[in-house]
């Protein structure tokens, strides 16, 4: 029965033990369960964010597959000219993977995304979504909820602009595949990147990865978070073909209040109640326009007045 | 350069200079260490028989009945009656309860054992393993005296060392209250055939229709036999001591069924009073019903409430049609050679062991041509106990190193009780538990000691001091909230495993390192490189997992 959610997962693991991740690191279990579908075969770049310290500072190195580490704002760019360069040489079949962090895609590489999401190059881009610049020390992206707050954004001026759609984005791009996943539900995300695998054109995954550290919550409730962020429907799961077919992965069975998710974090704890109600006004607004796209019922009812 | 996971790396990595990260032991980077620690789940520890559930719930969930079989009968040697006739004390307390619908705990043990009456060939016994076994209680024979349910789990389990047992029942039907208390819509009668078949086949001796102390004296026995189990239940109806009480047409509740079930003429009646609140009242309430009574009136003293009956049969009851009268107590029995009417008053709400207050100008007539007494029930034991000069009575504690065997009972003459005859009126299951927890006291006084079976997770038994597992420990939202599922194999599915780690992989499923490894089928934490940041402690469904603080020298 626990099946359901923690799925199929292949034993063979591709990621080795001894990384560089901090304690209850979100994005090391994003990407241990994503490099078993894609395997030693696939070509990975990354470019700055928590990731390029992970996978080991040279000669170290965690991941059993290929690593190009790029700069900043040039991971699409790199993944699709290797891409090109790999078909060039008459390799079809190697996938080339862009793994990076929200910084590298919602502020930074913006551009090469979405240059490369318009010409539909043949990659998989893979954005672990940890909500600020962690590895440089919790600096605020465009990724930051509303009201959060960071070494840039320090109390009482928590973030006053709520968090960038990033998938909006991609979807406005009509590419192939594009879809959300979460570390808490290893089996959706997997079913995710086998499907992405199989999609020829750009793919593109937003994957949840709650950082402890910069987050300040007790590094054993990563995945608690990352489940919490799904059923107060903060963060939907949720794929688009094309831009246009829409399919909700998981429907919560119940209505939570986003409190249940906002407690316990301290970036949240200049949090005030008409924020709050805001930000719950916002999570129902954005999940009935997400279940009329996807021509669902929304089933959970508005909150009472 | 280490090469240990080199082999893994890509075609493409050609790099010579690539070191793995594995060299980098991250264990030392731990302050708190994850430890697997089981608990008592709430099932077992509100079972009378202390039952593993888990254990045989995660064996039905692999598919696995033989298995499910082998951990069932150390606990359980006939799932198949309890199957039937249970309160489900486990069901109860399930915690899945909480989250939407307690597991069919009883549904899925009735299947085990159907299975096991399917899959039955005799002499399992004396297979590989069991002969060694078999020889070394072969040359001792034990007489057991009553043949319910503590009797034949008593019998199950000394021959199942091979001891030579005899069964002796006084009645001429084997099953004790089995066969002659419960009545058949409870219990089908070819259950209890079947495993009293599959006992006489395994070589258990049954002498029906031969009462110990009139037939055949105790003192005989224990001189023929190295040991005598007294299992004789507590099947004597107490009287309420009122006026007209002698009268025919009184009649204990026990009697009346015993009666009904040895197929003796069923008495013609059209107006049945029953006083009593417990099993065998409202049982023989139901039996008369069935029997064609056209009103059951069952009078209890205290208040709906407090009853002692299972609401299981009480539900059962009202459905087939008796009246129940509560706060009422019987004043007289009136009718002239035999009943014909009962003089009843109401008395004041009351709790259990409260002095019962009677209501004065409340008294009331029944018209009554039946009338049943279950007032509670006595041993048996005291007739027999007469001719014995030392009666040891059982305690409690009867695991390893617990004081029983030789130590208490001495190396002749001994004598033992169990199951209703020792309790007072209990359940099936607490009686099939008296059976277990005698036999192998007995088994210990006559020098046999058993090897633990190869079966992980069994644990014998409960101190009396554990607390089960709290809900707060689980995990279960990894579990979608639905109802009972169809089959035993998908129903165990939907069991928590409270406390048991049933090797679910949620640990290494969500160990972001990974520092979780399998071994045939268990996992284990890889503490070379376990960080420690209690990902899996906190996701654990079962709740098993635990951090704890480990002094650095033994990291």
């Amino acid at each position: 029965m626990i099946h359901t959610l923690v799925g199929d997962i292949p034993r063979q693991e591709f990621m080795l033990s001894g990384h560089n991740g901090c304690q209850g690191c979100g994005p090391a279990l994003a990407v241990r369960h994503l490099i078993k579908i894609s395997g030693p075969e696939a070509i990975i770049v990354i470019p700055a964010s928590c990731w390029s310290i992970i996978s080991g500072v040279e000669p170290f190195h965690s991941l059993k597959t290929v690593v190009l580490h790029c700069p900043f704002p040039s991971a699409a760019a790199t993944g699709a000219g290797i891409k090109t360069g790999l078909e060039a040489v008459g390799d079809m079949r190697t996938q080339v993977i862009v793994l990076a962090g929200d910084g590298a895609t919602f502020d930074i590489g913006l551009q090469g995304l979405s240059g490369v999401a318009e010409r539909n190059e043949d990659i998989i881009y893979v954005c672990y979504d940890n909500e600020a610049y962690m590895n440089t020390g919790t600096q605020r992206s465009s990724a930051s909820p509303y009201g959060s707050l960071s070494t840039t954004t320090p109390a009482p001026a928590a973030k006053s602009s709520p968090k960038k759609d990033i998938m909006k984005i991609v979807e406005a791009h009509e590419v192939p595949y594009a879809a959300t996943a979460n570390i808490a539900y290893p089996g959706d995300l997997l079913a995710k990147m086998r499907r992405a695998m199989q999609v020829k054109g750009f793919r593109f995954l937003h994957i949840f990865t709650p950082c402890m550290q910069g987050w300040g919550s007790p590094i054993e409730h990563t995945v608690k978070l990352a489940r919490l962020a799904v059923l107060t429907r903060l963060f939907p799961l949720y794929e688009v073909e094309n831009g246009e077919h829409y399919r909700l992965s998981y429907i919560p069975e119940e209505y939570l209040p986003v409190q249940a998710y906002l407690e316990g974090q301290k970036r949240f704890s200049s949090l005030q109640e008409a924020e709050l109600a805001q930000m719950q006004k916002r999570i129902d607004r954005a999940w009935r326009a997400l279940c009329q796209k996807a021509g669902v019922d929304p089933v959970i009812p508005p909150p009472k007045a | 350069m280490p090469s240990s996971d080199e082999s893994g790396f890509s075609r493409h990595g050609q790099l010579q200079e690539v070191i793995p990260t594995t060299v980098n032991k991250t264990g030392l980077w731990r302050f708190l260490t994850p430890v697997f620690q089981e608990k008592v789940s709430p099932c077992r520890l509100s079972c009378p028989l202390e039952n593993g559930i888990p254990l045989w719930m995660n064996m039905i969930r692999q598919d696995d009945w033989q298995g499910a079989w082998r951990v069932m009968q150390e606990y359980n040697p006939f799932p198949a009656i309890t199957g039937y006739v249970c309160y489900r004390f486990c069901e109860e307390k399930c915690h899945r309860g909480l989250w939407d619908e307690p597991v069919a705990v009883r549904e899925i043990e009735k299947a085990i054992g159907l299975w096991r009456h399917d899959n039955y060939r005799a002499g399992e016994n004396g297979k590989s393993g069991g002969r060694d076994r078999m020889q070394r209680g072969k040359m001792k024979k034990v007489a057991i005296v009553g043949s319910g349910p503590a009797g034949l789990s008593c019998a199950y389990y000394l021959r199942k060392q091979g001891v030579t047992v005899t069964v002796f029942e006084k009645l001429s039907l084997a099953g004790g209250l089995l066969a002659t208390g419960i009545p058949e819509y409870r219990l089908p009668r070819h259950i209890l055939k079947k495993e009293l078949e599959i006992l006489e086949a395994e070589g258990v001796t049954f002498e029906v229709g031969r009462e110990v102390g009139r037939e055949i004296d105790l003192a005989k026995l224990q001189d023929d036999f190295d040991a005598v189990l007294l299992a004789v239940g507590a099947q004597k109806s107490r009287r309420l001591q009122i006026r007209g009480e002698e009268l025919p047409g009184v009649i204990g509740a026990l009697e009346f069924l015993r009666d009904l079930h040895l197929g003796l003429p069923p008495r013609e009646a059209d107006h049945v009073v029953v006083v009593g609140g417990g099993n065998a009242a409202v049982d023989a309430a139901c039996m008369a019903r069935l029997q064609g009574a056209r009103v059951v009136n069952l009078l209890y003293r205290r208040s709906r409430e407090e009853i002692p009956a299972h609401s299981e049969e009480i539900k059962a009851a009202a459905e087939a049609g008796v009246k129940f009268t509560f706060q009422t107590v019987l004043q007289e029995v009136c009718g002239g050679g035999c009943v014909q009417k009962v003089r009843a008053r109401r008395v004041a709400s009351s709790r259990r062991g409260e002095q019962l207050q009677v209501l004065p100008g409340t008294s009331y007539e029944l018209p009554c041509d039946l009338l049943i007494i279950a007032a509670g029930q006595e041993s048996g034991l005291p007739e027999l106990a007469s001719s014995l000069q030392v009666l040891p009575v059982m305690e409690e504690g009867y695991g390893e190193g617990s004081a029983g065997g030789k130590e208490r009972l001495g190396d002749e003459n001994i004598v033992l009780m169990a199951g209703d005859a020792l309790t007072g009126p209990a359940s099936v299951a607490s009686a099939i538990f008296s059976g277990r927890k005698a036999a192998l006291m007995l088994l210990r006084a006559l020098d046999i000691y058993p090897e633990p079976e190869d079966i992980p997770g069994i644990v014998f038994p409960l101190q009396g001091e554990e607390e089960a597992i709290p809900y707060e420990h689980l995990n279960p939202v990894l579990y979608p909230r639905l109802g009972r599922l169809a089959t035993a194999l998908e129903e165990a599915g939907r069991c928590f495993s409270c406390g048991t780690c049933n090797s679910c992989g949620v640990c290494w499923v969500f160990c972001p390192e990974p520092a979780i490894g399998e071994n045939n089928g268990k996992f284990e934490i890889l503490l070379d490189y376990c960080k420690g940041c209690g990902i899996c402690v906190t996701e654990c469904p079962a709740g098993v997992l635990a951090m704890e603080e480990v002094p650095w020298h033994e990291k």
